[in-house]
């Protein structure tokens, strides 16, 4: 799952949340740390998945999650 | 011991919960939302996971709308003082815990807001809720309820007062302290904006935790900042929930406690503990109203109507000395005004409290025979002397 995308998210919760969602709809997700330390949603986390960036995001928007920055990919 | 306190705490806690406060030392030991390694996320899964359990058990849309709290009162105090602006409305009932009352008239003391207690009428939902109507103001920003009384097991109308808030614009909320795990309560079929829910009474988790359960989490002020594990650069807490209302590492052992808890009230289902529990209470009232000599203060309990709440008083005693004597005969039981003037109140009890059965799951109604048999007996030695 390397230099695969990490989508980041707002919180842990979010982070939990969005990676049952992205599984249940057949996406590998991971959750990681967000390496941005010193971004503004740096110490925070993210998914790390194996699918198209914009499909994975429209499935976490759906459900009210937001996707805050994209790294990598 | 017979234990008959459950309006305090719940005891004994199932053995699922046990197994769950134990796991923590041995594999969820780490702080959760904080690192990224393994430990990290296996505890934060954890948390996850009862926040997922308690939306599902009390209709909330989503999981992160479930926060973590110390309790009931941390609850309520985060939803009180989080809505309420200077110069608002608030309305309560007259059978309001401390944990409504105090936060309240600590604001109205302080010249922030104020605020109107409202009659419950026993024999009429109808009446209490024109009642609560009658005293909406133009300034009215919340209603504050039990939904039921942990003195009297007198249980509010909240479905009817929450469409009647909402008709009014003004937001609801629910002190679901003594109904939790043992009354069924959807938040979104019911209309419900916060529910205030203790985690060591009838969700048999222990103390030390409770929820607030509300999709209106990121407009609450706030009582504590601090770390959240989230946007650290920012100096401001989080807009977002739950972390807005999560400051600080949380009580992670008592809330894998709770996420046991909560499994167990699902897997059992909240109706058939409400039944048996019931089935007890009926006990309890019965075989007490056959004693000349006790007091009781609401009709016979039914299921649906009334919660597993039984005060009563004996002829002669105050309720502390009722509640010594069964303590010596090893039933425990609660005396005093259990932190709930406004309803001894209305009752009439406030100079002598009650003494208060208060039934859990793990009771039976063989005991409620016993306790009878222990109340004739300590009249019987009196007559005797």
């Amino acid at each position: 799952m390397a230099n695969k995308p990490v989508l980041i998210v707002r919180s842990i919760t979010n982070a939990m949340r969005g990676q049952k969602l992205l599984e249940n709809q057949g996406v590998t997700a991971y959750i990681v740390r967000n390496s941005d330390v010193s971004g503004r949603y740096g110490c925070g986390f993210g998914i790390k998945i194996d699918a198209p960036v914009d499909r994975a995001v429209d499935i976490l928007a759906d459900e009210g999650i937001r996707v805050v920055e994209v790294i990598g990919g | 011991m017979i234990y008959f306190d459950n309006g305090a705490t719940t005891y004994p806690k199932p053995a699922c919960v046990r197994a769950a406060v134990m796991s923590y030392f041995s594999q969820y030991g780490a702080n959760p939302g904080r690192g990224g390694h393994d430990m990290s996320l296996a505890t934060a899964r954890q948390l996850y996971e009862t926040r997922t359990k308690a939306a599902k058990l009390f209709g909330a849309k989503e999981p992160e709308h479930v926060v973590f709290t110390m309790n009931c009162t941390h609850a309520l105090n985060a939803a009180i003082k989080g809505i309420l602006q200077f110069g608002d409305h608030v309305i309560i009932s007259d059978l309001e815990h401390n944990a409504v009352l105090r936060p309240v008239h600590g604001m109205a003391a302080q010249g922030a807001i104020t605020y109107t207690v409202v009659k419950a009428d026993l024999h009429s939902e109808e009446n209490t809720v024109a009642a609560f109507r009658n005293a909406i103001r133009p300034n009215t920003k919340l209603i504050a309820v039990t939904h039921g009384s942990n003195v009297f097991g007198i249980k509010m109308p909240i479905e009817k007062l929450a469409a009647m808030s909402r008709l009014y614009g003004v937001y609801f909320l629910v002190d679901a302290a003594q109904t939790a795990g043992c009354e069924p309560i959807h938040m979104q079929n019911m209309g419900i904006d916060f529910l205030a829910v203790a985690g060591h009474k009838g969700l048999y988790g222990p103390t030390g935790t409770g929820l607030l359960i509300t999709p209106h989490g990121e407009k609450l002020n706030t009582l504590m900042e601090g770390g959240t594990g989230s946007m650290s650069m920012e100096p401001f807490q989080p807009d977002f929930m739950p972390d807005r209302l999560e400051a600080g590492t949380v009580n992670t052992m008592g809330i894998i406690g709770l996420g046991a808890g909560l499994g167990f009230v699902l897997g059992m289902g909240v109706e058939n503990i409400a039944r048996q529990e019931m089935k007890v209470t009926s006990a309890v009232y019965q075989n007490l109203s056959k004693i000349e000599e006790v007091i009781l203060y609401t009709p016979k309990p039914q299921y649906g109507k009334s919660l597993p709440v039984i005060s009563f008083n004996v002829e002669g005693y105050t309720s502390e000395e009722t509640t010594a004597l069964l303590n010596e005969k090893g039933f425990a039981l609660r005396g005093g005004l259990h932190c709930a003037p406004l309803a001894h109140k209305k009752m009439g009890t406030e100079k002598i409290g009650t003494a208060r059965v208060s039934i859990g799951a793990f009771n039976n109604c063989e005991q409620a025979v016993e306790l009878a048999n222990a109340v004739k007996s300590f009249i019987a030695n009196k007559k005797k002397d």
